[in-house]
C-alpha cells in the first residue's frame, strides 16, 4: 500500500542532505580538528565525498536491479532465503543503532548546549514522538517536512558562515598539508562515514517516482553536503584555529556565539539550536522510517504502520543504555562507528552488487521480469 | 507462542469489538415517516382521505376542496403548506380559473388524456410535475408545492408557488471588504443559486441537487464548473454525501463535519463562504460548492492551508497592495501563533537574546507581578476568550458594554492592581488584533486552540518546546489532504507557477493559469499578453 | 514511573490492535507482538536497573584492532 506513495528526485536529494548534515554539522568540526588538524576541511571536503559518491552509485546500481523492491526485500533474491534474510535482519539491527545513537547525539547536545537541567529522556521522548509522527505519515510526509526545514537550515548554515566573516583569520589554515597527505586520510574517516549514511536510500529507491534519476540525486546530494560540512569545518578553523576548535566539544555552537548583527542581534544560538532541531528531527525519521520499512519487509507485511511504536521504544532504550556519558560516545563516533559503518555503507551493498552482476551476467538472471516473480520471497 | 497469545487475544478482542462496532440492524435508517408506497389512486375522496391522515394535526396544512365549474361538476383538492406559497396567485390563477373558466371551454377533457388537458389548457403555472405515488405528493407537499388533486385523475399535479419570508441579500457579517461586491447569501437555495448563476453564465455551470437528512430532507447543491473541474473531486463530494445518514441538516456545518478528510484535526479541510463573489471565485479555479439550504454559509472543497489565507478582497484591489496586505497577513499569521509562547519562552529561558535595555524595562514592568510569565498569559489569554465569546452571544447593544469593561478591566485595572505586567498586554492585545486579520475564520480558530499548548510548550522547554510544537504541527499539515489535494500545496509538494498568488497577488494579466491539480482539466486561465499599454501618442507635426 | 510506562505501552496495544484485527492483519500482529515484547522487556528491564545486552564493548572489542591499525598507518 505504501509502495503507492512517491516522491520526487529533489525531494529525496534534499531529504538526503538533511539526513547527513543535520548532526554532521555538530560533530564532525571537533573530529575532523583532532585528527587532521588545520587541513581538516579537506578531510570533508575530498575524502569523504569520494567515499559518498562510490556508497551512492553502488547503492543505486544495486537498486536499479530491482527498482520495486527495498534492499531488505531482495536481499532474499540475491542470495538465498535464510542468507538473504539474515543480511535483511542485520540491517534492521544496523538501523536502529545508528538512530539510537543519532537520537543519543542529539539529547546530548541539548543538555549539554541548551537546557542542562532537564533529563536527556525527555529530549530523547520528544524527538521519537515527531519522528513518530512523521513516519506514520510516510516518507511522502517527511519529504514535504523536510521541504520547510531544509531552507532554515540552509539559512543558518549560511548566517554561521557569513555572519562570522569578521573574524576569519585565513592564517590559521596556513601551511596547507604542513603534515603531508595522511593526516588528511585518517581525518577522513569518520566524515565518510558519515557521508556514507546516505545508504538509507536502499530503502527507500521503490519510493522515487523516477527511479533513473536515483543515481543523480544521490550523487548531488552528496556534493551538497559536501558544502554544508566542509564549510562549518572551515569556519571554524579560520575564527578558533584548530587546537581551540579540537577541544570544543560542538565548535558550530562556539561559532553561532560569536554572531554579531549591528550590535541587537546578538547571542542568536537559541535559534540556530531550534532550527538545528528540526533537521535532526527529519534525520530521525529518515533512519526511523528505515528501520521500521526493514522490519516490515523482513517478514513481508503489507503494512509497516504498526511497527512504528514498538521500534520506536526499542530505539529509545538504546538511546539511553548505549554510552554512559558524551566523551564516550565522541570517542565511538570518532575511532569505532567508521569501521563499523563501513561494513554496511559500502561493504555487504558492493557484494550484493558483485553477485547481482555475475549472476546477471551468467544468465540465470537475465531479465528484471524474473526479480518480480519471486514474491517477497517468504 | 505468539500466535497462541495472538489466539487468545482475538477472542476477546472479537467481543469487544463486537460490542464497540454494534451496528443498528434496520438499514431503513433513522426511522422517518416513509409508510408504504402507494399509487395515486383516481378516487379523489380516497386521496384526500390519505393525505388527510398522513397530515393529521399538521395544523400548517391546508386541504381545500372545491367544484370545478361552471357548469361541469368535477371535484378537486388543493393541498399546501401555509406560509410556503403565494396565496394570491393561487386563488387568483389556480382556484379561480378552476372555478369559473374551466367549464367555458369548448373541449373536453376526457378519460385518458384528462392529465394532459388539465396541465395544458387550464393550470397557468410555468413547474407543473404529475406525481403518481403518495410519498411523492407528500414530499412536494413538505417542500412547499402546491398540489391539485382532480377526480377521475390518477396522478397529481404538484405546482410551484412557493414563496416565503426570507432575509434580503446583505453584506456577510464574517467576511467583509471595503472594496467589492457587497451582497452575501441568504437562507435560501434558489436564491443563493441565482446569486452564482448571476456570475458564472455558462451551461457549464453545474448544480446537482439532493436531499438529506431523513427529517429535514434538506436540499443540497452539489455546484461545479465542469471543464475546470477535476471529475474525480466531484465524484468523491457525491460519494460522501450519498454516505451521510443522518435525521438533520440543520447547517452547512453538519455536512462540514461529516464529510472532511481530517474529523480529528483542528486545521479546516473544507472552506465555508457566504461571499457568492468568493464561491464563484473558487468555483472558476475548479473548487466544487456545497450548498446547503437554509444557511448563508456554502463550502467549497477542496481547499489548501494557503487558500485559507486568501480573502476575496485581495483580488479586487490593485496587485500591489493586494500583495502588501499577503504579506501583512502572513505576518500576523505568525504572531497571532507565537507572539505569546516567544514571550514567555524568551523572559523565562532566553533573557540573554534580548537586547540589553529593553530586558531592563521588561524585567522593571514584570516587577511585583506575583505570577509566572506563563500563568500571567494564561490568565491574560483565557479572560480575552471569554471577553470575544461574550462580545458574540451578548445582544448588540450590550455587547458595546462588554467591551468597555474589558478594556478598562484588563487594560488599566489590571496593570494598575499589579496582577499583570503591561509587556503581557501589549502582547495580548497584539496577538488578538493579528488573529482577526486572517480571513478564514475556522482557519483563525485553530491557531487560537494550538496557542494554548505552544505557551504550555514554551513555558516548560522555552524556544525549544516551541519548536518541537511547530514540528508537530508542520508534520500534521503535511500530512493533512482535502479531497486528494495536500493541504500544503504549492508550498509542498512544490508547484512553482502557483507561487503567483501564494505570497504575492500578481497582476491579473499575469494569472495565466488555474491552480494545479483543482483545475486539472483546463488549466488555461486567460490569453497570453494582456499586460496593458496606453496607446502610442500621436505625434503631431507642426507645420 | 512502571505504571507510567504500563499505561503507555497498553495505550499503544489499544490503539494498534483494534485497527488489525478489523483489516485480519495477522502477520502484521505477529510481528507487532514480537517487537513488542522485546520493547517491553528492554524498557522494563532499563527501568528496573536490571542488565540490559548493549552492543557498544562488543563492537568497540570488534573494531579495536582495525582502529589502532588505521591509526598507526595513517600518523
Amino acid at each position: 500500500m505504501s509502495q503507492n506513495e512517491k516522491v520526487a528526485g529533489t525531494q529525496m536529494m534534499f531529504l538526503l542532505v538533511t539526513t547527513v548534515a543535520a548532526t554532521g554539522f555538530l560533530f564532525l568540526p571537533a573530529i575532523t580538528a583532532e585528527v587532521a588538524g588545520h587541513d581538516g576541511w579537506m578531510s570533508a571536503l575530498l575524502g569523504a565525498t569520494a567515499f559518498g559518491l562510490l556508497v551512492g552509485l553502488v547503492c543505486t546500481k544495486l537498486g536499479g536491479y530491482f527498482p520495486d523492491k527495498s534492499f531488505v526485500e531482495y536481499a532474499p533474491v540475491l542470495v538465498g532465503k535464510y542468507p538473504g534474510k539474515l543480511v535483511g535482519l542485520a540491517y534492521l539491527l544496523f538501523f536502529i543503532h545508528i538512530n539510537s545513537i543519532i537520537i543519543r547525539e542529539f539529547g546530548d547536545f541539548l543538555v549539554s548546549a541548551f537546557l542542562p537541567e532537564t533529563p536527556i529522556l525527555v529530549f530523547n521522548i520528544m524527538v521519537l514522538t515527531l519522528a513518530a509522527m512523521a513516519v506514520r505519515g510516510g516518507i511522502e510526509v517527511i519529504a514535504r517536512v523536510n521541504q520547510f526545514v531544509f531552507p532554515q537550515f540552509f539559512l543558518v548554515l549560511a548566517a554561521l558562515v557569513f555572519l562570522t566573516i569578521e573574524e576569519w583569520e585565513f592564517g590559521n589554515l596556513l601551511p596547507l598539508l604542513e603534515y603531508g597527505i595522511k593526516p588528511v586520510l585518517a581525518g577522513s574517516v569518520t566524515p565518510s562515514a558519515w557521508r556514507g549514511e546516505v545508504v538509507v536510500i536502499l530503502m527507500f529507491l521503490p519510493y522515487l517516482n523516477k527511479p533513473a534519476e536515483a543515481a543523480k540525486s544521490v550523487a548531488a546530494a552528496v556534493l551538497i553536503i559536501a558544502v554544508f560540512l566542509t564549510l562549518p569545518i572551515l569556519a571554524g578553523v579560520l575564527v578558533f584555529g584548530s587546537e581551540q576548535e579540537a577541544h570544543f566539544v560542538f565548535p558550530t555552537l562556539e561559532l553561532a556565539r560569536y554572531v554579531n548583527v549591528g550590535d541587537f542581534l546578538q547571542r542568536l544560538e537559541a535559534i540556530i539550536i531550534i532550527v538545528w532541531v528540526a533537521g535532526i528531527t527529519v534525520k530521525v525519521a529518515v533512519f526511523y522510517l528505515a528501520s521500521v520499512l526493514s522490519a516490515s519487509h523482513l517478514v513481508g507485511l503489507s503494512d509497516y504502520r504498526p511497527l512504528v511504536y514498538p521500534v520506536g521504544i526499542i530505539t529509545l532504550v538504546y538511546s539511553i543504555v548505549l554510552f554512559d556519558n558524551s566523551r564516550e560516545l565522541v570517542k565511538f563516533l570518532a575511532e569505532y562507528v567508521p569501521y563499523y559503518a563501513y561494513i554496511f555503507e559500502l561493504g555487504i551493498p558492493m557484494v550484493l552488487l558483485v553477485i547481482a552482476i555475475i549472476r546477471r551476467k551468467g544468465g540465470k538472471l537475465s531479465g528484471q521480469t524474473k526479480f518480480f516473480q519471486k514474491d517477497r520471497g517468504s | 507462542m505468539t500466535i497462541i497469545v495472538g489466539d487468545i487475544m482475538l477472542n476477546q478482542w472479537k467481543k469487544l469489538l463486537k460490542k464497540v462496532f454494534h451496528k443498528p440492524s434496520n438499514t431503513q435508517g433513522t426511522g422517518a415517516d416513509r409508510g408504504q408506497d402507494i399509487p395515486v389512486s383516481a378516487d379523489l375522496a380516497q386521496n384526500v382521505a390519505c393525505l388527510r391522515s398522513v397530515f393529521d394535526r399538521c395544523s400548517d396544512i391546508i386541504v381545500r376542496e372545491f367544484d370545478v365549474g361552471p357548469g361541469i361538476s368535477l371535484r378537486a383538492a388543493i393541498i399546501y403548506v401555509d406560509g410556503l406559497v403565494n396565496k394570491k396567485m393561487l386563488s387568483d390563477d389556480l382556484v379561480k380559473t378552476l372555478m369559473y373558466e374551466a367549464g367555458k371551454l369548448k373541449e373536453k377533457a376526457s378519460g385518458k388524456n384528462a392529465a394532459d388537458f388539465f396541465s395544458e389548457k387550464l393550470i397557468a403555472f410555468t413547474e407543473v410535475k404529475h406525481q403518481r405515488s403518495m410519498n411523492d405528493l407528500v414530499d412536494s407537499v413538505l417542500t412547499g408545492e402546491t398540489i391539485l388533486l382532480v377526480d377521475g385523475i390518477n396522478s397529481g399535479f404538484a405546482l410551484s408557488a412557493q414563496d416565503w419570508v426570507q432575509r434580503g441579500l446583505q453584506e456577510p457579517d464574517t467576511e467583509t471588504v471595503v472594496k467589492g461586491p457587497r451582497e452575501g447569501f441568504n437562507e435560501n437555495l434558489q436564491t443563493n443559486i441565482m446569486l452564482i448563476r448571476r456570475r458564472i453564465k455558462s451551461s457549464g455551470l453545474k448544480f446537482e441537487t439532493v436531499k438529506i437528512g431523513e427529517y429535514t430532507k434538506t436540499a443540497v447543491s452539489i455546484c461545479y464548473l465542469e471543464g475546470v473541474v477535476n471529475p474525480k473531486t466531484v465524484g468523491e463530494v457525491k460519494k460522501r454525501l450519498e454516505g451521510i445518514k443522518v435525521d438533520g441538516i440543520l447547517e452547512s456545518g453538519y455536512i462540514e463535519e461529516l464529510i472532511e478528510d481530517a474529523p480529528l484535526s483542528l486545521f479546516p479541510t473544507v472552506q465555508s463562504s457566504e461571499r457568492p463573489d468568493k464561491v464563484a471565485g473558487g468555483l472558476l479555479e475548479g473548487q466544487v460548492a456545497i450548498m446547503v439550504d437554509t444557511t448563508p454559509f456554502m463550502l467549497l472543497v477542496p481547499v489548501t492551508f494557503p487558500q485559507l489565507l486568501q480573502a476575496s478582497e485581495d483580488y479586487y484591489l490593485r496587485w500591489p497592495f493586494a500583495s502588501f496586505i499577503r504579506g501583512i497577513r502572513f505576518v500576523t499569521l505568525n504572531i497571532a501563533l507565537l507572539l505569546p509562547p516567544l514571550y514567555i519562552a524568551v523572559t523565562t529561558y532566553h533573557q540573554e537574546m534580548l537586547p540589553t535595555p529593553l530586558l531592563i524595562s521588561i524585567a522593571a514592568a514584570r516587577e511585583g507581578v506575583p505570577f509566572p510569565a506563563f500563568v500571567e498569559a494564561l490568565i491574560m489569554e483565557t479572560t480575552f476568550e471569554v471577553l470575544r465569546e461574550a462580545g458574540v452571544r451578548l445582544p448588540r447593544n450590550i455587547g458595546q458594554a462588554v467591551s468597555i469593561v474589558g478594556a478598562l478591566v484588563i487594560g488599566q485595572s489590571a496593570v494598575t492592581a499589579g496582577l499583570v505586567s503591561p509587556a503581557m498586554v501589549i502582547v495580548v492585545a497584539l496577538t488578538a488584533i493579528a488573529s482577526f486579520t486572517l480571513p478564514s475564520y475556522s482557519g483563525a480558530f485553530a491557531l487560537r486552540v494550538l496557542r494554548f499548548p505552544l505557551m504550555a510548550l514554551a513555558a516548560g522547554l522555552g524556544l525549544f518546546g516551541i519548536m518541537v510544537g511547530l514540528l508537530a504541527v508542520l508534520i500534521h499539515l503535511s500530512s493533512l489532504r482535502s479531497f486528494g489535494m495536500s493541504y500544503l500545496q504549492p508550498l509542498t509538494p512544490t508547484v512553482w507557477r502557483d507561487f503567483k498568488d501564494m505570497f504575492l497577488r500578481l497582476p491579473w494579466w499575469m494569472m495565466d493559469t488555474r491552480p494545479k491539480l483543482m483545475g486539472k482539466m483546463n488549466t488555461v486561465r486567460e490569453e497570453p499578453g494582456q499586460k496593458p499599454k496606453a496607446p502610442k501618442r500621436v505625434r503631431r507635426t507642426m507645420k | 514511573m512502571i505504571v507510567l510506562l504500563g499505561l503507555v505501552f497498553l495505550a499503544i496495544i489499544a490503539f494498534e490492535v483494534p485497527g488489525m484485527l478489523k483489516k485480519q492483519q495477522w502477520r502484521e500482529l505477529a510481528a507487532f507482538s514480537v517487537l513488542m515484547l522485546i520493547a517491553m522487556a528492554l524498557s522494563f528491564a532499563q527501568l528496573l536497573g536490571l542488565p540490559v545486552p548493549n552492543p557498544t564493548p562488543v563492537i568497540e572489542a570488534i573494531f579495536e584492532p582495525v582502529s589502532e591499525a588505521v591509526k598507526k598507518l595513517l600518523s
